[in-house]
């Protein structure tokens, strides 16, 4: 009896229960018939179990189609591989050390093994796009097709196929597209800009400080309507570069009403300015209602409103720690960094501190450049280390992108405060030695990491070992 | 063999173990830390009472001793005095074995199951009585009397139990006549309940092994697509009436089937016995780690499985598993090997038609990490089943069989992975769901030589080598 006669003839019975559906006579091999109830039944099932066990699984009539993208960028050697999966596999990893690894390979055109995909998944999920496109597909690979985003990741951009890379490398080309041919930057631009999202707008809009001049004037001017408020807000800015200060400016109608001017000294009167803050704002909101309210407004023109120049604006606000917030917020968001270095060499060094307190994205239009030169002059850990806390360091990481200015981070080190923190009595979180390790340049790492030594590994154990991915990550460049 | 931090993280049981080894690794836990030329280190680390824990490490092979009361094993001192060890930062003291190391070394089995050495003669040599000499002197002076009467006992025994089991499968012949009766297309929904009955009736009348494989069948049919449940019943439904027949009818099988469906049934070797057997297959040569599988049995134990394929001339087609039973009320426990390690040594097989099951007799030399690719035997996937078709016919009760195979390619089709011969003949066999995401990413590789567990309906794919490196099932 063969394999398939068993299965029709037999199964059936098995699976319907044989007070259902016994047996037809005929449908068993004579040997086993002559056996005798319950026997025959049992052999039946033997026989019939042991030629379903036999048979091969069928062969599907087809097999979905590989999507997987081919890519250019190099897979991390195998000593990386490890090192990744050690780090990343931690439980008490930061946010910032899986920020700081992802730009890091980023930077170095690096991708995850497609083997440690899986077992990646949160790391990958959450930086995917810095992770090249195999990254991409990996946590996309359920997404309907329609929602995907394209998986491009050229090693070598140009003006065809540069809007479909990663937001930090459509912002960098875009920035050298700039310099080289402004004009045809533009052009490029413009084709792009209807489909892309708010933050991307803005980021991409940022790159026009590059260049800008008149020709600009028409792309410009329609985006002072542009539905996101930091899109037209920085519209607003590069057209009072090209245009000076015209027209009405509703917000910066709204700040100067709640600014108090007066007069002080007593040989010499000088203008003082203070910023009262609405009743309803506690001194820990102030620096989110700044913010937002200070959005819109330019230097030039708050200051040509109030009948002062620039620098005696900041020179005007010495006495008011909130108005001098907001003048550093719209100073780092124009780059006017003589007039932010005046505020924060004097009386607010915390600058930095506070903005990064209301999560503040007024850099966010900066080029990587830009925001390395924002850096160097408003972080001053000589006068002012926030007390020992996460949130303005990762605040600070995720600005820059990847390590501080040598010099910063020379002053760092150097620094009481920063020293005090590493020995006091209360050893400092393993999350904020992360964050210190993710913001710390290759050349201080030997020395960031003897300083670290002064505490247990259950502090300094990620971050040691984020300092040596970090380096050798930047060693393969 | 140099211990690597790879290595103390692949023996460490849970990631917490080794979180709470990281906080000893202060010198200030350690009074001294010291180490002998021939692998062994040791050390005393200060915990919370008064006296500090004696912990022991062997480098050669990875065991360990520590005399603190914690139940995972390494406990977290051990791993420790590993991690420093393999860090290479701690001043180890070059120094001779105390009293309390050479005891351990003269007591211990070495955790890949090789025989511990002549712990008599040394123990003899060194002037020492250790624990395991004083009971072997005491158990020497035998007494025939006792012995014959205690044999007696023993078969006496034995025909009790043997007369248990076969009322056991007179139980089991009434519970599948009635599940005939009822039909088994709907047996995989109530499968916990029904078997549970019978399951107590098999552990009364000593057939455990028969026993156990009916605990976890409900959780094999429910791991399937549905539509496969009832079919998959019939299949392994009548390999019960085949192994309870069978052992009826032993005396009339031939020697290898007769021992295997004992075995099955629940009559344990021992493993002095099994390496007392001479006529016992003995495999000599290189062998690689291709699996290491831990999984909660439902009678609380913890079954470990390395899987091992032989690598050299002599043993190229053999492959193995070994088995160790652990407690779950022990802590998570791992197998001492990783995937891709590779070992000499002799493999003692227990006596089977289709030789698997083994224990290591002699270690030649112990498991030691290698980025060498694994050579998988060079054969097709339809030719790896054909193995299988083979294995099923010699042991008609075969639950899973090793599939090494060459130059196949993983598609997807609907939810499932398949892995597909890239010959002419075009097998291919179906994933287990459980790898679904794990082993996805092989998706993206053209060729794969590889390694998997087949338990006739889904591959548990455990390690490939692929034109992108090494994959090993997390």
């Amino acid at each position: 009896m063969k394999s398939g006669s068993l299965k029709a003839q037999i199964l059936p019975s098995l699976l319907a229960g044989l007070r259902r559906e016994p047996f037809k006579q005929d449908s068993l091999p004579s040997q086993l018939t002559e056996a005798g109830e319950p026997q025959v039944a049992f052999a039946a099932l033997s026989l019939c179990g042991q030629a379903l066990r036999f048979e091969r699984p069928a062969r599907p009539a087809e097999f979905a189609v590989s999507q997987w993208p081919t890519e250019d960028r190099p897979i991390v050697s195998c000593e990386m591989r490890t090192l990744l999966k050690r780090l990343l596999k931690e439980k008490r990893l930061s946010a910032d050390s899986e920020f700081a690894v992802a730009c890091a390979l980023e930077h170095a055109r690096l991708r995850p093994h497609p083997f440690d995909l899986p077992q990646l998944e949160g790391f990958v999920r959450a930086h995917a796009e810095r992770l090249g496109a195999t990254a991409l597909y990996w946590v996309q690979r359920e997404t309907p097709e329609a929602q995907r985003r394209s998986y491009f990741d050229a090693e070598e951009l140009n003006a065809s196929n540069w809007a479909e890379a990663s937001l930090a490398r459509r912002v960098a080309f875009l920035e050298s597209w700039r310099s080289r041919d402004a004009a045809d930057a533009r052009q490029g631009l413009e084709l792009v800009w209807a489909s892309r999202s708010a933050d991307e707008r803005l980021r991409m809009l940022g790159v026009m400080q590059t260049g800008l001049s008149e020709d600009d004037l028409a792309f410009l001017e329609p985006l002072k309507k542009d539905r996101a408020p930091r899109v037209r807000a920085l519209a607003a800015r590069l057209l009072a570069r090209l245009q000076g200060t015209r027209g009405e400016n509703p917000a910066l109608k709204e700040c100067l009403s709640r600014i108090e001017r007066s007069k002080s000294g007593l040989l010499r009167k000088q203008v003082a300015l203070k910023l009262t803050l609405p009743a309803n704002v506690k001194e820990f909101e102030a620096p989110r209602w700044i913010a937002g309210q200070f959005a819109e407004a330019g230097l030039e023109e708050l200051a040509t409103a109030l009948g002062l120049d620039p620098a005696a604006l900041v020179e005007s606000a010495q006495k008011d720690t909130n108005l001098l917030l907001a003048l550093a917020m719209i100073t780092s968001a124009e780059g006017h960094w003589p007039l932010l270095e005046k505020i924060v060499a004097g009386p607010l060094p915390e600058a930095w501190g506070r903005m990064s307190e209301c999560a503040w994205a007024g850099l966010d239009p900066l080029s990587p450049a830009q925001r390395a030169a924002w850096v160097s002059v408003a972080v001053r850990p000589q006068q002012w280390i926030p007390p020992a806390g996460v949130v303005q360091w990762s605040w600070l990481l995720r600005q820059l992108e990847g390590p501080l200015p040598a010099p910063v981070m020379e002053q760092l080190l150097r620094a009481k405060e920063f020293d005090a923190q590493i020995g006091g009595e209360k050893p400092p979180s393993a999350e904020w030695v992360q964050a210190i390790c993710a913001l710390c340049p290759g050349a201080f790492r030997d020395r960031l990491a003897l300083a670290l030594q002064k505490l247990d590994r259950e502090s300094s154990g990620e971050g040691l070992l984020l300092l040596e991915i970090l380096d050798r990550l930047e060693k393969t460049q | 063999m140099a211990l690597s931090l790879h290595k103390v993280e692949s023996l460490a049981p849970d990631q917490a173990s080794l979180a709470a080894a990281r906080k000893l690794l202060k010198a200030a836990t350690w009074p001294g830390l010291f180490a002998d030329a021939a692998g062994l280190v040791w050390g005393e680390c200060q915990g919370s009472g008064a006296a500090p824990y004696r912990v022991v490490i062997q480098e050669e092979d990875f065991g360990y001793k520590c005399t603190c009361p914690s139940r995972k094993f390494p406990c977290k001192h051990s791993l420790a005095l590993m991690w420093l060890r393999a860090e290479g930062k701690a001043a180890f003291q070059q120094a001779t074995t105390p009293e309390w190391v050479a005891d351990w070394v003269r007591r211990r089995k070495p955790a890949n199951g090789a025989p511990a050495k002549e712990a008599k003669e040394e123990a003899g040599q060194a002037g020492i009585k250790s624990m395991v000499a004083a009971l072997a002197a005491e158990e020497a002076p035998a007494d025939p009397k006792a012995e014959a009467r205690s044999a007696a006992a023993r078969e006496r025994n034995r025909r009790d139990r043997e007369e248990a089991v076969l009322s056991g499968l007179a139980d089991l012949d009434i519970w599948l006549a009635d599940q005939l009766d009822t039909g088994l297309a709907g047996f995989a929904s109530q499968a916990r309940k029904s078997c549970a009955t019978l399951v107590q009736r098999l552990v009364d009348a000593k057939a455990p092994g028969l026993a156990s494989r009916l605990e976890a069948l409900p959780g094999r049919l429910l791991a399937m697509p549905e539509g496969q449940r009832g079919s998959a019943a019939v299949a392994e439904l009548g390999q019960f009436h085949l192994i309870a027949e069978a052992y009826r009818r032993q005396d009339s099988l031939p020697a290898e089937l007769r021992a295997d469906v004992r075995r099955v049934v629940g009559w344990a070797q021992t493993r002095n016995e099994l390496l007392e057997d001479q006529a016992a297959l003995r495999i000599s040569g290189a062998w690689r780690v291709v699996a290491t599988l831990s999984e909660v049995q439902p009678d609380r134990l913890r079954r470990l499985e390395t899987w091992l394929i032989g690598e050299g001339q002599e043993n190229s087609s053999a492959s193995a598993v070994l088995l160790d039973f652990v407690p779950v009320s022990t802590g998570p426990a791992r197998s001492p090997f990783s995937a891709g390690e590779r070992l000499a040594a002799t493999l003692v097989y227990y006596v089977s038609p289709a030789p698997l099951r083994a224990q290591i007799a002699v270690m030649d030399s112990p498991a030691s990490a290698s980025g060498d690719p694994i050579a998988f035997p060079e054969q097709t996937l339809g030719q790896a089943l054909d193995g299988y078709g083979r294995a099923l016919a010699l042991e008609p009760w075969l639950e899973r069989w090793p599939l090494g195979f060459a130059n196949c390619r993983l598609r997807q089709s609907g939810a499932k992975l398949w892995l597909v011969s890239r010959e002419d003949d075009g097998t291919a066999v179906p994933l287990a769901e459980s790898q679904s995401s794990t082993a996805a990413p092989l998706e993206c590789v053209d060729r794969i030589d590889g390694f998997g567990i087949w338990n006739g309906s889904a591959l548990q794919l455990t390690i490939a080598e692929t034109a992108l490196g090494r994959w090993e099932a997390s």
